[in-house]
């Protein structure tokens, strides 16, 4: 077995740390990532306890294959109770972190308290230290992330949170290697209420496996035959960006707050603009694919942008400047904000100004103004105090939900679902909110042949993707492989020492998904939280092949209902006893 | 004769690249008469139709067995995961 058998504790409120043994009866449930980091919080956690309070807890888990050298098996999963949204947050991030990590002989990190003054923390194997970190409180990531490979040699990793996630910005991200974040649902701004500015981390141990030659042969074979194949060359040749075009010629591309799905500025923000940079390439630790595209304009340096940050902070609010999304890009990741909520927001309190029922002094395209926003939300100065609260909250005060692109609290990332209705499920049915990474159905929909404007068969294609994810991110393998579950099967089966059937797989994608579900049930989730924003359901989008079509709600209802029935969930959206028997929880 | 001008994005970008056409406006595939089905695009270009996602003609997304006229501009975008 691969694991550490080894729990990192660390307590900032009393300043303990602790090792403990991993339960490895979960393991063999949860696996690792996702499910195990789940698994914990849920029997840890009491039901009702504030996101942002000392209470609730961060995890930092490592997967069963973190730390060997099966490919694209470098990211680190971060679970915790999400401010966004009030209920269960995963994120994950690239890097080397989650190596380091294992190395350092955890398979998990549990923080939990409040630190009474800022501090970090630092990991050296065994030797775990609580410092003070007043001298890092107030700097952007870039130059937190300096001093500390500074001080602590640049072979050790970092993770730490700028002036957003101090301020408490519902949508803080934390970074790592200065471009790479777990960004969504404020998992930063948990980091700043516990006053933790970083953790800094390095390990010298190795990580064993059952037949290390086996290992080393099953790799070589997946590099060649199921990694670097055209299936998943596009992450290397163009990265995300590609999907610009691919959205704007299918009409789903998030454009001036969603009110269009054709972006007339597309072609100066595609993957083709980004490529005249010549970005040089980044790869996670053990990945063999190089999705980063190391880009630097006029001193603003990034990895991307990606196609999230493009549609977002481009085309949804109006900006077809490539350097100046590139700025934008580039100060969200010092100042440790999540690039789609910040888009979001932007785009919703563009429309606000520009329908005249609050002024934030932002107009669609203004690129002047736009720069700006970034320093003011995570400094909670000017309007970016009341843009820091998130979508959810100011259209509420407002009363302009029908245009908050937002589901259970969490800002919508860059796809359309009047252009592709399985997506539009996907987003009601995520556990964490308006999410991209549960299930895409965009692939098959409005990139491929299948209608998109039916409701028929969706439901089961929704599931099957979130039970695939569901234990693909648990295992932690990148989602830019697309492996399917025989592979799986084979690696674990191999890693385990044991025969670790599909079945087995998906049976536990179905219990981890299900899992994060009555996360969210004891917190109160029912069905009408299952919902996608008005807009979607009373306007048509105005260009492009879906043009005149809208997500009539009686189509979406009854998607949802049929998506209760296929999960063995009850009306009101409840897993029932039944199905938690079946499943063995 | 007509001509329609094919760009490819993805993992087959390296497609005519690897010939040597360059990218550019894209490459060129010239054709008898009115008009070239899409498939007949590919089959000219070497491009498996399993790896292809979709098409677009004139930046808006079209069937595989749609038609190509002259001076049409034709995206052919590779399959991705993820977002």
């Amino acid at each position: 077995m691969s694991y550490k058998r080894k729990v990192l504790r660390v307590n900032l409120t009393t300043g303990s740390v602790a090792t403990e043994p991993l339960n490895e009866a979960w393991t063999e449930k949860y696996y690792g990532g996702r499910g195990l980091g789940v698994k914990y919080l849920y029997e840890e956690l009491k039901e009702g306890v504030a996101p942002l309070s000392k209470e609730n807890k961060l995890i930092l888990a490592t997967g069963p294959l973190t730390g060997t050298i099966v490919p694209c098996s470098g990211k680190l999963a971060i679970i915790t109770k999400s401010p966004a949204t009030g209920g269960i947050l995963d994120c994950s991030i690239g890097g080397r972190f989650a190596a380091q990590l294992k190395f350092a002989g955890y398979d998990m990190l549990i923080i939990e308290g409040q630190a009474k003054a800022p501090a970090y923390l630092v990991i050296d194997n065994e030797k775990v230290e609580i410092r003070d970190a007043s001298q890092l409180w107030g700097k952007g990531i870039f130059e937190t992330e300096s001093q500390l490979h500074g001080e602590h040699g640049v072979a050790t990793s970092v993770l730490s949170i700028g002036p957003a996630g101090e301020n408490l910005v519902s949508f803080a991200c934390i970074g790592s290697e200065y471009y790479r974040q777990a960004g969504r649902g404020g998992v930063g701004s948990v980091m700043g209420s516990k006053k933790l500015k970083a953790i800094v981390c390095s390990g010298s141990t190795g990580v064993a496996v059952p037949d290390m030659s086996r290992l080393l042969e099953l790799t070589k074979k997946l590099i060649k035959e199921d990694v670097l194949t055209d299936t998943n060359l596009w992450a290397y040749t163009e990265g995300t960006s590609t999907i610009v075009d691919m959205s704007n010629s299918a009409g789903i591309l998030p454009t001036r707050n969603y009110q269009d799905g054709v972006f007339e500025g597309a072609a100066k923000i595609n993957a083709d603009s980004i490529q005249k940079l010549q970005p040089k390439k980044k790869a996670c630790f053990s990945c063999a694919l190089g999705c980063g595209n190391y880009s630097d304009i006029k001193g603003n340096a990034v990895e991307g942008p990606e196609y999230e940050t493009l549609a977002l902070a481009g085309s949804n609010c109006g900006v077809d400047d490539l350097g100046a999304i590139i700025k934008f890009n580039a100060d969200c990741d010092d100042l440790g904000l999540d690039t789609i909520s910040t888009g979001n927001v932007l785009g919703f309190a563009m429309e606000m100004t520009e329908k005249g029922i609050k002024d934030f002094g932002v107009q669609f395209g203004d690129i002047e103004t736009y720069s700006k926003i970034p320093r003011l939300v995570a400094q909670l100065k000017g309007v970016g105090e009341e843009l820091s609260q998130g979508v959810k909250k100011l259209a509420k005060k407002y009363g302009t939900t029908d245009f908050a692109m937002e589901v259970k609290g969490l800002e919508l990332p860059g796809y359309d679902p009047r252009g592709s209705w399985g997506m539009g499920l996907a987003y009601a049915t995520a556990n964490r909110g308006g999410c991209h990474m549960s299930a895409w159905p965009i692939a098959e929909e409005a990139f491929g042949d299948v209608d998109p404007f039916t409701i028929e068969g969706k439901a089961q294609m929704v599931i099957n993707a979130q039970n695939y994810n569901a234990i693909k991110f648990s295992l932690i393998l990148c989602d830019f492989w697309a492996l399917s579950m025989e592979t799986m099967s084979e690696i674990m089966s191999c890693v385990f020492g044991r025969d670790v059937p599909v079945a087995e797989l998906e049976k536990a994608g179905e219990r981890i998904w299900t899992l994060l579900r009555l996360f969210n049930v004891r917190e109160g989730f029912r069905v009408a939280d299952d919902y996608i924003p008005g807009r979607f359901l009373k306007e048509p989008l105005k260009s492009g092949t879906p043009a005149g079509k809208l997500f009539p709600p009686e189509k979406f209802n009854s998607m949802l209902r049929e998506y209760y029935q296929i999960r063995g969930w009850d009306d009101s959206g409840v897993p029932t006893p039944e199905k938690l028997k079946e499943l063995d929880m | 004769m007509a001509v329609a001008w094919v760009r490819t994005h993805g993992s087959l970008s390296s497609h005519p690249v690897k010939e040597g056409i360059g990218r550019g406006d894209g490459v060129p595939v010239m054709f008898q008469g009115k008009r070239l089905k899409v498939r007949e695009v590919f089959s000219r270009l070497h491009i498996p139709e399993e790896l292809v996602s979709f098409v677009a003609i004139n930046g808006v997304k079209s069937a595989k067995d749609a038609w190509v006229i002259d001076g049409d501009k034709v995206t052919i975008f590779a399959l991705v995961a993820g977002g």
